[in-house]
């Protein structure tokens, strides 16, 4: 087993280390000092169908073991929305830039954007993803107009994903609702593997 | 029970959704006008039947003319927009 200290490390680090390690050895530990690094190792792990424990030593303290052996078992699951889509081809992501949609005027952009999310949940083929960067974290900070669109989308099956880096700088991490705080390498990686982007 | 308030322009329609926001009234939302309605800027506004006086008056005091009130009729996973008459 080999032991990573990644205390004090920021966002996308933890996780660059974890996969590097798991390139020679079997079993990792990984000591964080935050909850989302251990949301994102979590992530990686279920992507990569690896054992993962975590085990809270204190509010700065996080040891995480991502084991390569200890495969989850909730691997029969019955086919999502994702998956049926996928099957169809007609999968599409969601990422969002703005809180405005489109350029001239913002009270008519906002007004718009929630129009889009409304019509996004009447979609026949609903999104994989929604990704939300820069000015679209705001969509999914409390008091948001399209919480409740958002919701239901959650409901559906829809992943909705917020840059942790964004909703850092606009200060508003801890108000973020329902979307699970990324980094970029995941949304590189999400807009990569979408079969279609989809930008309001 | 929900209605639907049509408008035959956009800005009445972001005028009413700022109205019923001051107002309180947090059921109350503006939605794409749903395709089966074809009169219309594009925008309605939905909200609960119960919220109707209070609707009517914004209407009245703003004098916007050339709205429709729908009833939204949900069965199943169908949902169909009858005209309201009296309103």
């Amino acid at each position: 087993m080999e032991k990573i200290n990644a205390i004090g490390d920021v966002c996308p680090v933890p996780v660059i280390k974890t996969k590097k390690a798991l390139r020679t050895t079997d079993v990792v530990e990984i000591v964080v000092d935050n909850e989302i690094a251990t949301q994102n190792l979590k992530k990686m792990a279920e992507q990569l169908g690896y054992g993962y424990s975590m085990n809270q030593v204190s509010t700065k303290e996080y040891t995480v073991v991502i084991d390569k052996n200890k495969a989850d078992d909730e691997v029969c699951m019955p086919m999502t929305h994702v998956e049926v889509n996928e099957v169809k081809g007609e999968s599409y992501s969601v990422f969002c830039d703005t809180q405005v949609m489109g350029r001239g005027d913002d009270v008519l952009g906002t007004t718009l954007m929630k129009s889009f999310f409304y019509a996004l949940t009447e979609q026949d083929v609903l999104p994989d993803k929604v990704v939300l960067y820069n000015g679209g974290v705001h969509l999914a900070v409390e008091g948001s107009d399209v919480l409740e669109d958002l919701q239901t989308l959650l409901d559906k099956g829809v992943e909705v994903y917020a840059c942790g880096a964004c909703a850092n700088f606009y200060g508003v991490t801890d108000q973020i609702k329902l979307a699970e705080i990324t980094n970029m390498y995941r949304i590189v990686e999400l807009m990569r593997e979408a079969n279609r982007v989809v930008k309001p | 029970m929900e209605y639907l308030l049509v408008f035959d322009s956009t800005h009445q329609a972001i005028t009413m959704e700022t109205r019923v926001k001051e107002a309180g009234l947090l059921k109350a939302r503006l939605i794409p006008t749903p395709e089966t309605i074809t009169a219309s800027c594009g925008l309605s506004l939905k909200f609960q039947a119960t919220d109707i006086e209070q609707i009517n008056d914004f209407l009245q005091q703003e004098r916007f003319t050339k709205t429709a009130y729908y009833r939204i009729v949900t069965d199943g996973l169908q949902k169909t927009f009858e005209p309201l008459e009296d309103k």
